[in-house]
């Protein structure tokens, strides 16, 4: 990412609804720079996200993993690292969760932007606490709503 | 009101307290760092009594690209 791009991601985050103690840029000079955010559900519930710039971000849909808790589990205990389009989930990493958030024919690297996602994985996060107290899958929630 | 199986309106007060609580100042979250080095989601509150670091951005003191 370049400095002119990051000036521009700190600037949309510093106006809006995510505070700053809540994320911070790490390891930016380095090959694998990434966003971390800490984001809590309606429920309090707290998680950690990731958010990958290392694989020339804007340009490339960023991976975007929960790294705390890890892992994550379904209802019923067993494991969502593998990709799964009823729960809106890709192949994790490290035992990490990777959540689906913008498609190859959404993304537009100059309309979208870090905070975007932030939402769209908030937006999973409480999908993923209805299915905990559901089972029903992430898509059964997310029918019908068209965004 | 389809979307969350909700029957009636009121069964958004959750969400409404959610938001007031948001407003208010009253939900907060932070980044710390673990005991294993990991980073780590937890409330303010939490925190302090954690005594674990907080990595939160402060903004305007951490050039993180050089000029």
């Amino acid at each position: 990412m370049t400095n002119e791009r990051y000036q521009i991601e700190l600037g949309v985050l510093q106006n809006s609804t995510i505070k700053p103690k809540q994320y911070r840029f790490m390891d930016m000079n380095t090959s694998h720079p990434y966003l971390a955010v800490a984001i809590q559900t309606n429920s309090l519930r707290c998680y950690v996200v990731k958010i990958d710039l290392s694989d020339n971000y804007p340009y490339n849909i960023p991976k975007v993993f929960i790294t705390s808790p890890k892992p994550l589990l379904t209802r019923s205990g067993g494991s969502m690292l593998s990709p799964s389009h009823s729960m809106h989930t890709l192949a994790g990493e490290n035992g990490c969760v990777r959540v689906c958030h913008y498609g190859h024919a959404d993304w537009a690297p100059n309309r979208i932007t870090l905070y975007q996602i932030i939402i769209k994985v908030r937006i999973w996060l409480e999908m993923y606490e209805c299915h905990l107290k559901t089972g029903r899958t992430l898509d059964e929630f997310l029918k019908g709503a068209a965004y | 009101m389809g979307l969350f199986d909700k029957k009636k309106t009121d069964d958004c007060v959750d969400l409404g307290e959610a938001l007031a609580q948001t407003n208010s100042g009253r939900r907060e979250v932070e980044l710390v760092i673990g005991d294993d080095g990991e980073l780590e989601a937890m409330t303010p509150a939490e925190a302090e009594r954690s005594g674990k670091e907080k990595v939160g951005t402060t903004i305007g003191t951490k050039p993180y690209y050089a000029n």
